[in-house]
């Protein structure tokens, strides 16, 4: 599956994964975490949007092995809302992977306030489940391939740096 | 014809997010970095990684054909 979606995430998705997640007999934390595009000041002008794009397949291929590195598996599971869904997950379904893993990110422009990134982890202790996101988070800056093109009030643009 | 892609702001240096060269196999990753070095003189004082069909490249390596080139600088996702 791959994680990215065309323009920012769609934020309704978070009460989707937290009731998917609700369901899971096995779960006993949650940790979410959303990225947002802020309106950085640079001595060139102010940030407006950042226009992201990235090497798919490069990027996909990255998730997968750092998955399986950190989390154990590369299972990483659709947000977007099913018929079957919920019906599929509920209690102790021995056909999804713990930790149940959620990642999306967004490509093309994406506002200033609006999310290019969502994570989110479920997992049977919370030490667990916050070190795994972060994991997560870490490893996706610095392995996948992914660009971003911060466009300025001043209608110049300056590429993204991750700090 | 090889399909040489770039990314970030290579694709402004370059002006192009991809183009086809005729390289000639077999070569090393550092040779075909100087082969794309001559297309595009900007691209000499950058820092990026090459890949090759879609697997990362250390500069030493020998390719003896390569169906897609990235050239990738630092990393900037989330």
């Amino acid at each position: 599956m791959s994680i990215f979606v065309d323009g920012g995430v769609d934020i309704a998705m978070v009460a989707h994964v937290v009731a998917e997640l609700n369901q899971d007999s096995r779960v006993g934390g949650q940790n979410l975490f959303v990225g947002q595009v802020r309106a950085d000041k640079h001595p060139e002008g102010v940030v407006t949007g950042i226009e992201f794009s990235a090497h798919r397949e490069m990027a996909d291929a990255a998730v997968s092995a750092f998955l399986k590195r950190i989390v154990g598996h590369d299972h990483v599971e659709p947000v977007e809302p099913s018929v079957d869904s919920l019906a599929d997950k509920r209690a102790d379904n021995p056909g999804l992977a713990l930790p149940r893993v959620f990642i999306r990110h967004g490509l093309g422009l994406i506002p200033v306030g609006g999310s290019p990134l969502f994570i989110a982890v479920g997992t049977e202790r919370r030490d667990e489940a916050f070190r795994l996101c972060r994991e997560i988070l870490e490893a996706l800056k610095s392995e996948a391939p992914i660009y971003g093109k911060e466009l300025l009030d001043s209608e110049g643009h300056k590429w993204k740096v991750n700090q | 014809m090889t399909r040489i892609r770039y990314f970030g702001p290579l694709m402004e240096l370059t002006g192009t997010d991809e183009e086809h060269l005729n390289i000639t196999f077999p070569l090393t990753v550092g040779e075909l970095r100087g082969a794309l070095e001559q297309q595009h003189p900007a691209l000499a004082t950058e820092s990026f990684r090459i890949a090759v069909d879609a697997v990362m490249r250390d500069t030493d390596t020998t390719l003896s054909a390569a169906g897609e080139v990235a050239c990738l600088p630092a990393f900037a996702g989330g």
